[in-house]
């Protein structure tokens, strides 16, 4: 008896492993010491040229950045932006950096980053900041 | 006769041994040269021993720069490491890696990537206002980076203290870019990155 029940338990557990598949976060954002930040991709799995990631946040932004693995030797393209009610502020794609930081526009905006490779990443992490983090 | 016969055939000995030495000695020499040129070659990719203005005294900076930082652990500069590249750059060796600044942003670039690092930024609207750019750091047997765009143009450029800048014109966008490339003194390929050649909404 208890060894079927072990067993049921170790199937149900590989079942659960199987299917829970890393997903998208909301932002989770944060006061340090005066600073805001929110971390609005949170080691997620991005698509290959997949929709844009939003952080869904209006602030004064310093930074945004994007890590994911590399593991091409053409490299893994990956973009980071800032718009605003006019428009781009600030856009910044890069083949091989990683992190890829981007500048903020010295004025309020949102944020978001993007697979823009033709690859799929896994784990992604997006975060965004209200000083020069 | 017999000490005629045995000259020549010293002197014939002589003549081979310094055809052989003289084709050992050219296949050392280009054979150096393709591996210094070539794609695979150590001294191609981005790393501190091959970007000589990471290197140079008279282009280091005192103390950490402000902006030299939040990259990740182990990758922000030890104070006095930092440099600049051409354009007043800031860059820095994070262990075998460069990482660096600019004033639209910056990172650190992967390990084992190949004579250039390729960023494409624009700072306001696609296609409007200040034109979009290519920019990043080239390893020192990069004479000249050049950028194919879909209308057929090819810009290119030479690096100063390595690193390189590309306008486009103003109304390209990022994704008009379809390849970057980099050359070597013979005007050689190194190599060719193709770009993310799909519109952003």
């Amino acid at each position: 008896m208890g060894r079927v029940v072990l067993v049921t338990l170790a199937v149900g557990c590989a079942m659960i492993a199987v299917t829970v598949k890393p997903s998208k976060a909301s932002a989770a954002c944060s006061f340090n010491n005066g600073f805001y930040t929110c971390k609005y991709v949170d080691n997620a799995y991005l698509t290959a040229s997949g929709p844009w990631q939003a952080s869904g946040v209006y602030d004064y932004w310093y930074r945004n950045k994007i890590w994911r693995p590399i593991s091409h030797p053409s490299g893994d393209w990956a973009a980071a932006r800032f718009w605003n009610s006019t428009g781009e502020v600030g856009y910044r794609q890069s083949q091989a950096d990683n992190p890829v930081v981007a500048q903020g526009p010295f004025g309020y905006s949102t944020g978001g980053c993007r697979n823009i490779s033709t690859y799929d990443f896994y784990p992604v992490t997006c975060q965004i900041y209200n000083w020069n983090a | 006769m017999m000490m005629k016969t045995a000259r020549l055939r010293t002197r014939l000995f002589m003549v081979a041994l310094v055809m052989v030495a003289v084709v050992a000695t050219a296949g050392v020499i280009f054979g150096t040269r393709a591996d210094a040129t070539s794609n695979g070659g150590p001294a191609m990719l981005i790393e501190p021993a091959n970007v000589q203005a990471l290197n140079a005294p008279a282009r280091a900076i005192a103390g950490i720069p402000p902006e030299a930082h939040g990259m990740g652990t182990g990758l922000d500069p030890a104070p006095g490491t930092a440099h600049r590249l051409g354009n007043g750059v800031v860059a820095w060796p994070a262990g075998s890696r460069v990482c660096y600044y600019e004033s639209s942003g910056g990172g650190c670039i992967q390990p084992q990537t190949r004579a250039i690092d390729v960023v494409i930024t624009d700072a306001d609207g696609f296609r409007s206002g200040n034109p979009a750019r290519i920019s990043g750091v080239a390893v020192d047997a990069v004479t000249k980076v050049t950028a194919d765009l879909k209308d057929g143009s090819t810009l290119s450029v030479q690096p100063v203290n390595n690193w390189y800048e590309i306008d486009l014109p103003e109304s390209a966008a990022p994704w008009d870019v379809t390849h970057v490339s980099a050359l070597d003194t013979n005007g050689d390929v190194i190599v060719s990155y193709d770009t993310p050649t799909t519109p952003l909404d």
